[in-house]
């Protein structure tokens, strides 16, 4: 993100430090009240006051002030009953509120900060001590209304991100698809034969369409998880067949690199109840990941172990490993390491996302290591029922 | 005897139209109409009775499901092929509960849609086989 942007934000903050501050005073006590009126006015604080604390809660229904004083000892509502209603509204409940208490009353103010009460000043009430809390207690609770309104705003914005994330791919898949396709008969010469310059244009397009085609899959699949609509529609399926069925998908691409995809199985039950479709887009997204950072010439093992709750997939390289304070990122949106693909290879930093949200979703889980002999180790393991999840 | 296999596709986007055409003419029919939305294809099949129709889902003037229910009410025999970008289990069943004898999702490998156009165009069983 650019650090410029513009933040609709700090408008927001600006406005609410140029204007003045309204106090809300509660004390039977008129001589009270005006002292603290003096006091305030002479700071330019604005002053409402009044006698009761029903008159409060009636003043509270049309305003919002930005800081509550309170005498704790009145007849009929004492300042803790009262502080206690204020906390029933989700409206009013944040408004800083500092009780005024007598010496006499102390005991009383463990009871005050339970129900609510931020602060409080004893009387007699001294000028400096009074503004100083004032003063001290708008100050946080500006703070925290405008930390509020930033978290909101931006929660809003990250809701329009992922929804135009789900829309623009969805709209670009369609036309992606028609490209790789029609490319592709271009390539099989079905039209008629193709001369060596025309080949090579043509297989870059299909390799261009394939690799945005995938890029377009993860950001649908990212905006499906970050929106809540990502469903799940698991069954019954061998994780061998799926990995059977992966290895031929992949085998033209790592013969290219003359890197032999290897399967290993040590027990022939590898049945889990997963979704077949997410759970072959971390299978592709991992063999592809292995061989786009593989030296040709090497292999990738694929691994499944089994006991009777768990299967787990061992996605073995013989690459360079990831940098050890690389880690970190490695799962991350579009955390991509130092690791470069060894044949020029496109790598958008979003796959080790989704496969990591995939497993969230079906009570997985996914880490990567290095092994010791050099190369990494992305380990996978699906619960072979997703209710023992 | 065999002879000559003719098929419609109607689909509002244009690439999709030539995909599916290519596909389908790689598989040996001859001749293939292309529409760009649902009413169009019930006008043309009233007029040319083609053996197999691909409908798109989500069409503009009249959608894919309205066009089947009509091109099968004209001739409940005719082979209807689905198409959609989003599959959503519920309209599989819209699809099969009219009528439609393939479904086809537009983001499978195009190894995949070929596979199952075979099937619809092998349903009609009058095709001279490409060897």
């Amino acid at each position: 993100m650019p650090e410029n942007q513009p933040q609709l934000i700090s408008d927001e903050i600006l406005s609410n430090e140029t204007k003045l501050s309204t106090v809300l005073v509660i004390d039977d006590d008129n001589a009270s009240r005006s002292l603290v009126r003096k006091i305030l006015e002479r700071e330019d604080y604005i002053f409402a006051g009044v006698g009761s604390g029903e008159e409060a809660l009636e003043y509270l229904e049309d305003n919002e002030p930005d800081l509550i004083l309170c005498d704790i000892v009145m007849p009929e509502m004492d300042g803790i009953e009262f502080c206690a209603r204020l906390h029933l509204s989700p409206r009013l409940e944040e408004i800083p509120l500092i009780m005024v208490t007598g010496l006499s009353t102390m005991d009383s103010l463990s009871r005050a900060y339970e129900a609510g009460a931020d602060d409080y000043i004893i009387k007699p009430i001294r000028q400096v001590e009074l503004i100083s809390r004032v003063e001290h207690h708008i100050e946080i609770y500006r703070r925290e209304q405008a930390a509020k309104n930033r978290i909101e705003n931006l929660f809003t914005q990250n809701e329009s991100k992922t929804k135009f994330l789900g829309v623009a791919s969805h709209d670009l898949r369609n036309p992606l698809v028609s490209i790789r396709g029609i490319s592709q008969y271009l390539d099989s010469e079905k039209f008629g034969p193709l001369n060596d310059s025309q080949k090579e244009l043509v297989s870059t397009i299909v390799q261009a369409s394939e690799s945005m085609l995938t890029l377009v899959e993860d950001l649908l699949d990212v905006s499906m998880f970050e929106s809540g609509q990502m469903r799940i529609e698991p069954s019954i399926q061998s994780l061998e067949e799926l990995i059977d069925h992966a290895v031929t998908l992949h085998s033209p691409n790592a013969s290219k690199k003359n890197i032999r995809l290897i399967k290993g199985v040590l027990n022939s039950d590898t049945d889990a109840e997963i979704d077949r479709r997410l759970v072959s887009r971390v299978i592709d997204i991992l063999i592809s990941n292995a061989v786009k950072f593989s030296q040709p010439d090497t292999e990738v093992r694929l691994l499944l172990e089994s006991d009777e709750t768990s299967v787990t997939l061992k996605v073995e390289d013989q690459g360079p490993g990831i940098p050890e304070e690389e880690f970190d990122a490695l799962f991350k949106e579009f955390g991509r390491t130092s690791n470069l693909p060894t044949a020029g290879e496109s790598s958008s930093g979003i796959g080790l996302f989704v496969c990591k949200r995939i497993l969230q979703r079906h009570g997985g889980s996914i880490f990567a290591e290095n092994r010791s002999e050099g190369g990494a180790r992305f380990n996978v393991t699906f619960n072979r029922s997703i209710e023992n999840g | 005897m065999d002879r000559e296999i003719t098929a419609r596709i109607a689909d509002d986007e244009a690439h999709l139209r030539t995909f599916m055409k290519l596909l389908l003419m790689d598989l040996g029919v001859k001749k293939v109409y292309l529409m760009q939305n649902g009413m169009d294809a019930i006008d043309a099949y009233k007029e040319y009775r083609p053996d197999l129709v691909l409908l798109d889902i989500n069409m503009n003037v009249m959608n894919g499901l309205d066009a089947l229910r009509h091109i099968k009410e004209i001739n409940p025999e005719t082979k209807v092929v689905m198409m959609t970008a989003v599959s959503t289990r519920d309209s599989v069943e819209q699809c099969s509960r009219n009528g439609a004898s393939f479904y086809i999702l537009k983001t499978q490998t195009p190894d995949e849609i070929r596979a199952r156009l075979k099937d619809a165009i092998d349903s009609i069983g009058l095709i001279s086989q490409k060897p």
